[in-house]
């Protein structure tokens, strides 16, 4: 508990100090977006998620060298955040095709194979405990580049994937706390530490965007530590609302398509600030439509029902955990 | 923020929660049970493959209620508001 509060903490500054000066260098250097959803359009500083991939490391390697955790599974968490983190840099800058991104991700899952930084025993409810020697790799293959490609879609608003993400790192970290996985719930709290200071920089209305950059690697590292952590079936609870939105997506527009791939849109901005979702058949079917279909709300209003959303699946999954019989 | 839109969508993700864990049910303690009345080279195979299918069966039938359960949700909204 004490090394989790301290990670915390240094994942937290990590990410404090650092999140501003990428801001000032990415804006230098001209990696800006447009914040879509503002009637005055302003130019927000891109890829300034890399300030929680930095504060995951930094902590990471802190727990390594100082905490006396296995070397094995940080290593793999390393090299799976950084390579999420470098395709999604190369995704920022040139973009990627909508196909070789998800296939690019999947290289992120090969360190934790390769280390074997998994348990082939996976707890299902009501069931007990599962060997699933070989189809577990396979799974492990396919898991990181959904979950990093989904949590790349929960990201249209300020905040959204900060905020949502942060619930979710509270979640593992409580999951693994109540199995007894003290150990394994050292890193989360990094994560938690590293999202809470960037959702501080990140919520509305946003100073930086996080990029394909943070959330590709963010989603990886909430893979990664789910795999190592063993506790993939309450978090794949804990993320219903990210998994839906990407199917959700990906079903409406037939397959996979870059957001500028995409002629109609799923919310469109009314005079007022506020956000309506669109009544286009086309426009693909998102959880921001679904929350906007009743009426328009709010950007943070969206954001805030997107993270209470969070809160409920991250619920169940804690429901799910008494289910499970080790 | 109306408590109503926030219920209905707490409810789709319940029900999303419940096929979920339904469906694991079902993998684990169904189509993972299945085995054959013979024994020979070829019986490992088949349920091997068996288990893959039907396994994926229960993954797209998942995928279906949860589109379905959205696309409803969605158009019903939207009518009303029109």
């Amino acid at each position: 508990m004490v090394f989790s509060g301290i990670l915390f903490c240094i994942g937290f500054l990590v990410t404090f100090l650092t999140t501003p000066l990428l801001a000032r260098m990415n804006r230098k250097l001209g990696i800006v977006g447009i914040d879509a959803h503002k009637t005055n359009k302003r130019k927000i500083p891109e890829m300034c998620g890399l300030g929680v991939t930095l504060g995951l490391i930094f902590s990471a390697i802190l727990a390594a060298l100082f905490f006396g955790l296995e070397a094995k599974p940080i290593l793999a968490l390393v090299l799976c955040v950084s390579t999420a983190a470098a395709i999604g840099v190369a995704d920022d800058l040139g973009p990627l095709s909508s196909r070789l991104k998800p296939v690019l991700t999947t290289i992120a899952a090969v360190p934790i194979v390769l280390l074997g930084a998994y348990s082939p025993y996976m707890a299902i409810p009501f069931l007990g405990t599962t060997r699933l020697t070989i189809v577990y790799p396979v799974l492990v293959i396919i898991a990181i580049p959904v979950l990093a490609n989904s949590i790349n879609m929960m990201n249209p608003f300020n905040g959204a994937m900060s905020g949502t993400c942060s619930m979710l790192s509270l979640a593992m970290i409580t999951y693994l706390l109540l199995l007894g996985h003290f150990s394994e719930a050292i890193l989360p709290a990094a994560l938690l530490g590293s999202l809470l200071a960037f959702h501080w920089y990140n919520k509305y209305p946003a100073k930086v965007f996080s990029g394909n950059a943070g959330d590709l690697s963010i989603g990886a590292a909430i893979g990664a530590l789910t795999i190592i952590g063993r506790i993939e079936v309450p978090m794949l609870i804990a993320m219903i609302p990210h998994i839906t939105n990407a199917f959700y997506l990906l079903s409406s527009v037939g397959g996979l398509r870059e957001r500028r791939e995409m002629p109609y849109r799923p919310t469109r901005l009314l005079e007022d600030g506020k956000l309506e979702a669109t009544e286009d058949g086309k426009a693909p079917v998102t959880l921001s439509r679904l929350i906007l279909a009743e009426g328009p709300l709010r950007e943070n209003e969206v954001v805030n029902i997107m993270i209470i959303l969070t809160t409920v699946s991250s619920l169940l999954g804690l429901l799910t955990i008494l289910f499970l019989r080790r | 923020m109306a408590l109503n839109r926030l219920a209905s969508l707490i409810a789709l993700t319940v029900v999303v929660w419940l096929s979920i864990v339904f469906g694991l049910f079902i993998v684990f303690r169904v189509i993972f049970e299945i085995s054959l009345p013979w024994q020979n080279m070829l019986a490992p195979a088949i349920i091997g493959v068996s288990r893959v299918i039907l396994s994926a069966m229960v993954g797209i039938a998942w995928l279906l209620v949860w589109w379905k359960l959205a696309n409803l949700y969605l158009w019903r909204k939207l009518k009303r508001r029109e």
